[in-house]
């Protein structure tokens, strides 16, 4: 087994005959999505549970065969004559299923009252209503998957485009681990390599330095590549937060409306008409963002519109990329030249709006400004565009077969991994400290600790108790 | 020998001890000499007196990681520094070309003078009895669920009654000794086993387990040809084990270093199917690190040549210890190996090697105390907890001498943290992740390697010493003295400012202290840099103010990982939290959990098998607990 964990892994596997002594069940898909929907009970009481609220359409039999699929109708607890619905029913025995113990699925017609009801008769039968996250905590704790896969499948449910869908299926099916794996085995060799040189100097008297920062460099280029996934894949997970500014009246809510392909935010001639900030959600490329509508920046105006004012500063400082519109029917005020300046570092997209209109003579925009209307639509698609580019800087990150960093956490485990990495790579070419005149190996050894501490945060095996909790509590629905 | 049941003593001593120890080895002499010295009446019981403190393998004290415990044990207040200081013949740092926390230091023993500069300490030690004979039973008092000490029973028929007992027996429990295909009860070559002990140990429901280990034949120094070997001298100024020494004054020797040739391989491999380590005839566990020479022979086929090195067991005799050649093959095959080897072509044995295999007490058996967690008083200590080396035995006998006096006292216990001593990751590797091989101490054992030095033991431990009253008022107000000194040398370099040449000009009001940190400047050379500036004339002194500033970056990130993991050890866990309840956890944590009972959480995190997902388990569970008592206490408050 190549897993990084393997003896962890191996501890776990022989954890699978774990005997949760309690039964749980929850409904399994997100409310109010779609057609149909699941409840999913797991623990040793699963199959006795299954029997007592669902009756095969064959009749009854010797009970549920593992992995296959059984049409039949759900109701009370041995009252087979008060069908709640139809349902198809998959039983996953120990330990090949999601939480690695005996676990029931129950697929029916998705209504509330359907699946409230489905959940209760699990309930009567002896199962319990499952805490928020803890399919997946079982599951986790029975070594069936790492945390960065735990992590995937929470947001695999709040998924809301198809490329966040598929990288997110990507982690669930263990990318991350894999790539982790690899990492881990680069920095256990150098450390190996350390260690030797130490403890049996007689032995081994020089450290294979040629070796030592090959594999440094390995681990160091695999953090890099997974690092270069971490906008973008964060993005994916937990969405990109836009933020429009501009002066009043230059058509902000109307550039949002644009964007939305809906009246979200309410348009008007009279300047100041946005007080409070109006968001919606669009998909750039696959990329989820929340777009905010903000107050028009103004200073001399009544002091409703000053609250304004600060709120939408509050925002820009908080947004991962900022659209700013300017009307180009008029030249720009002091005002608003001096916003551009103090954004120009920002993530941002300078649009000149209102395009359908003539130009005013005095009005110069900014390279690269993007010529739009939010009343025709011109320009509009170019803006996305735009926002892409600017987001991604043109990397293509997502597109590699690997891991993707979906998480602040694992960028910060990726972090701790790159930077010990790159620690004791310039250590041994001779920038670090040292006594002796040579990269001494217990230094580096310090070094590729802390890497392979990221390892462990990365994929949970030695994590700290803190990240843990963090996970859990994240995990807030009925998985 | 017929093994009985210890009867009914012919001989019951009046007095009663508060410590009683068992076996004079490094690990007993240590415990005995510390529990004496911390007020308790004392016996030192040893099968024979003329064995005390005897090097039963290589006539050499310390070696990487094993020359810190060494330091540490002189920092507490132990003996073994001092004795090898006084009788040491070739003294030699390791890892001199690397960092100051990974050096170590190695001295060759003359081993009959150190046998008998111990036994002469001991036998001057005040409240300590030492008495010759083989401690056969344990009086044990069955109490509510746990059983206590009383005392012991020797084979003499004598009855001994004490407060605490430490047993630190060695190899000797039902010791099998095996050369080639004989093979003898023995608990060391030419010495009775200890098989009647071993089974009272079983009889008290320990979980025991069976290792092995060998040592290599001794030869005749006048049959060797030395011209035919490479001399090999020990350090130019021989650096003292202990910081109560000034100067090694004894006058060196050197030893010599040879090679197997193929000849010797090909003897071996002939041979192997003779040796009770290849054959099946032994059943224990060898360690990996002190490979036999047939251990070598098979795992290494392509190694053609072994070094060998020739080291004298003492000033006064011309036995030989050949470094290298640890074997468990016949007599015959011995003397043929070594004939093959340059220097050696007409040598005579003196002993020859042998293995031996032993009992041990699983030791996650033990409290981090060292005292059995079911038996209230009885400390084991040394190999019998699976260890090997002097070292590490002297370091848990000195712990266990400690902890036995501290319980007589009803004081706590001293438990060295994992950042505080190699002798902390000793005992909590023992206790926690038990053995399945002779446990050697190394440097990678521990996590905190940069804050655990040869050179700052003293500043580590000493305190503790003190308050323990090992360590005396001068030696303290010495200690102190340094570390003011530190201080105040610490603080001058970072208050003098100098002006640096760089490649951009001149950098004005350069602190000292980074000054320092560059690669290639010495504490001594700020003297030229700065005109107001005087090193500080102690040299163990300077040493640390130069480490302190050259590490600092490192030191500090260790620091940091300590202070977090610090925050796990500090949850305890009750000591009968019943294990078997607890249904988030899988059967096999619980198990694992069950055995160790763990302290605190920090502790569980390190058993084997348990995973971080398990440890937030136990957490979750442990703080929920918590609140529950939290909120019962607020409950019955409301109703006052
Ligand atoms: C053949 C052999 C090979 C070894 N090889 C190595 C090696 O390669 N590397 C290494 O590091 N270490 C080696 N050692 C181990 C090293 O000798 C021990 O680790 C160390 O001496 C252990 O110290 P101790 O105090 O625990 O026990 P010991 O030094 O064994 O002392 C035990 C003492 O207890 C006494 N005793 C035992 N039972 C009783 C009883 N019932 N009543 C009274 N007295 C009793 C004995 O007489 C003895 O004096 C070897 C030992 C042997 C015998
Ligand atoms: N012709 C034309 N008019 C536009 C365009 N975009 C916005 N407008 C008009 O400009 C006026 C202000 O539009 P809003 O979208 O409310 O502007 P705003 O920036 O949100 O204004 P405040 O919220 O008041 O700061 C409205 O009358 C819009 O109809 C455009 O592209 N072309
Ligand atoms: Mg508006």
């Amino acid at each position: 087994m190549t897993r990084p964990d393997a003896k962890a892994r191996r501890a776990a596997l022989a954890m699978t005959t774990a005997q949760h002594l309690d039964t749980i069940a929850a409904i399994s898909t997100p409310p109010g999505h779609g057609g149909v929907g699941m409840v999913r009970i797991a623990g040793p009481r699963a199959r006795d549970v299954l029997r007592a609220i669902f009756t095969p359409a064959s009749g009854p039999d010797g009970g549920p065969v593992p992995r296959r699929a059984t049409l039949g109708h759900v109701h009370p607890p041995r009252r087979p004559s008060e069908p709640i619905d139809q349902a198809v029913t998959v039983f996953f025995q120990a330990p090949r299923s999601f939480t690695g113990e005996d676990t029931v699925e129950i697929t029916a017609h998705g209504g509330p009252l359907i699946m409230a009801g489905i959940l209760s008769a699990a309930v009567q039968a002896g199962a319990r209503l499952a805490e928020p996250g803890e399919f997946t905590r079982r599951s986790f704790l029975n070594g069936r998957m790492d945390l960065c896969q735990a992590e995937a499948v929470a947001s695999l449910i709040f998924a809301s485009t198809e490329e966040a869908r598929q990288v997110m299926l990507r982690q669930v099916e263990g990318a991350m681990g894999r790539d982790a794996a690899a990492m881990r085995s680069h920095l256990v060799d150098a450390k190996t390599l350390l260690e030797a040189a130490i403890d049996f100097p007689e032995e081994v008297e020089e450290v294979d330095t040629g070796r030592l920062a090959g594999s440094l460099r390995a681990a160091l280029t695999a953090s890099e590549e997974l690092l270069r996934t971490a906008r973008e894949g964060i993005a994916l997970r937990e969405g990109l937060r836009v933020v429009i500014a501009g002066a009043p009246n230059v058509g902000k809510s109307s550039l949002l409306n644009a964007l939305l392909e809906e009246e979200r935010s309410i348009v008007h001639e009279i300047a100041g008409t946005t007080r409070d900030y109006v968001e919606g959600v669009i998909s750039v490329e696959g990329v989820p963002m929340r777009v905010v509508d903000t107050a028009g920046l103004r200073t001399g105006a009544g002091p409703v519109e000053e609250e304004g004012a600060r709120r939408t500063r509050r925002l820009m400082e908080g947004a991962d990329l900022l659209i700013m519109v300017l009307d180009g029917t008029r030249p720009m005020s002091r005002e608003e030249e001096r916003l551009l300046q103090s954004t120009a570092g920002a993530p941002r997209v300078v649009v000149a709006n209102k395009a359908d209109l003539p130009r005013a003579a005095g009005f110069v925009e900014p390279d690269g400004t993007i010529i739009a209307s939010a009343l025709t639509g011109q320009g509009v698609e170019e803006l996305r565009k735009e926002i892409h580019r600017v987001f991604t800087g043109g990397s293509r990150a997502l597109e590699a077969a690997g891991g993707v960093v979906t998480s602040l956490r694992q960028a910060e485990a990726l972090e701790r991994i790159r930077s010990g990495c790159s620690r004791a790579l310039e250590a041994l070419e001779g920038g670090g400290p040292c006594l002796s005149g040579a990269a001494e190996p217990e230094l580096l050894a310090v070094d590729v600790d802390d890497a392979l501490a990221g390892v462990g945060e990365l994929t949970g095996e030695v994590t700290a108790e803190e990240i843990l909790g963090e996970i859990f509590s994240r995990f807030c629905i009925g998985k | 020998m017929n093994p009985k049941t210890p009867s009914s003593p012919r001989f019951r001593d009046p007095t009663r001890y508060d410590v009683i120890v068992v076996g004079a080895g490094h690990a007993g002499c240590e415990a005995a000499r510390a529990s004496a010295r911390m007020g308790m009446s004392t016996l030192l019981l040893t099968i024979s007196i003329d064995q005390v403190a005897h090097m039963s393998c290589n006539p050499a004290i310390g070696g990487i990681a094993k020359g810190h415990l060494v330091r540490e044990i002189d920092a507490l207040g132990g003996l073994m520094a001092m004795a090898i200081d006084a009788t040491g013949i070739q003294f030699r740092r390791l890892n001199m070309k690397k960092g100051p926390a990974v050096r170590s230091s190695r001295a060759q023993a003359d081993m009959y003078m150190y046998k008998s500069w111990v036994r002469e300490e001991l036998e001057a030690q005040e409240r300590l009895h030492i008495k010759q004979g083989l401690v056969e039973g344990l009086l044990v008092e069955e109490g509510a669920g746990r059983s206590r000490v009383a005392g012991v029973l020797t084979q003499a028929g004598e009855e001994y009654g004490s407060e605490a007992v430490v047993v630190a027996s060695g190899t000797f429990l039902g010791g099998m000794v095996h050369v080639g295909e004989t093979m003898y009860p023995a608990g060391r070559a030419g010495e009775p086993p200890a098989t009647t002990l071993s089974r009272a140990l079983e009889h008290l429901g320990l979980r025991m387990g069976r290792l092995m280990t060998c040592t290599t034949p001794r030869l005749d120094a006048k049959t060797i040809d030395f011209d035919r070997t490479q001399e090999q001298p020990g350090d130019e100024v021989p650096r003292p084990f202990s910081f109560r020494t000034r100067e090694i004054t004894r006058e060196q020797v050197p030893c010599w270093i040879t090679r197997t040739t193929p000849g010797t391989l090909r003897i071996i491999q002939a041979g192997l199917h003779r040796s009770p380590m290849v054959s099946g005839a032994m059943k224990g566990t060898p360690p990996r690190y002190c490979p036999s020479i047939e251990d070598k022979a098979r795992h290494f086929p392509d190694r053609t040549s072994h070094q060998i090195f020739l080291e004298p067991e003492g000033a006064r005799t011309t036995e030989i210890y050949a470094n290298g050649l640890f074997t468990g093959l016949p007599v015959e095959v011995q003397v043929a190996m070594l004939r093959s080897i340059p220097g050696l072509e007409e040598v005579q044995i003196m002993r020859p090697g042998y293995a031996i295999e032993y009992d041990f007490v699983d030791p996650t058996q033990l409290a981090p105390d060292l005292m059995l967690k079911d038996v209230t008083g009885l400390f084991l200590a040394g190999q019998i907890n699976g260890t090997s080396g002097y070292e590490e035995a002297a370091a848990q006998g000195l712990l266990a001498g400690i902890n036995a006096a501290l319980r007589v006292r009803g004081e706590p216990p001293l438990v060295l943290g994992r950042d505080e001593a190699y002798m902390g990751v000793l005992v909590d590797d023992l206790v926690t992740r038990g053995v399945t091989e002779p446990y050697r101490l190394f440097t990678s054992r521990a996590e905190y390697r940069l804050l655990l030095r040869e050179d700052n033991a003293d500043l580590r431990l000493m305190e503790t010493g003190y308050r323990l009253g090992l360590i005396t008022d001068e030696e303290i107000g010495w200690l102190r003295e340094k570390a003011r000194m530190m201080e105040r040398g610490l603080e001058e370099l970072r208050g003098r400012k100098v002006t640096v040449e760089r490649e951009g000009g001149a950098r004005r009001g350069t602190p000292l202290e980074k000054v320092l940190r560059q690669p290639g400047v010495a504490y001594r050379d700020l003297e030229g840099l700065d005109t107001g500036f005087t090193p500080v004339p102690r040299q163990d002194v300077a040493e640390q103010i130069e480490i302190a500033v050259k590490y600092q970056g490192y030191i500090q990130r260790q620091e940091a990982m300590v202070r977090k993991v610090r925050r796990l050890e500090s949850l305890t866990i009750p000591g009968d939290l019943d294990y078997a309840s607890l249904s988030a956890l899988s059967r096999e944590a619980r198990d694992r959990l069950g055995a160790v009972r763990p302290r605190n959480l920090g502790q569980a995190s390190r058993i084997p098998g348990i995973t971080a997902a398990s440890v937030s388990a136990l957490m979750v569970y442990l703080k929920g607990r918590e609140k529950e008592k939290g909120e019962r206490r607020k409950g019955k408050a409301g109703r006052k």
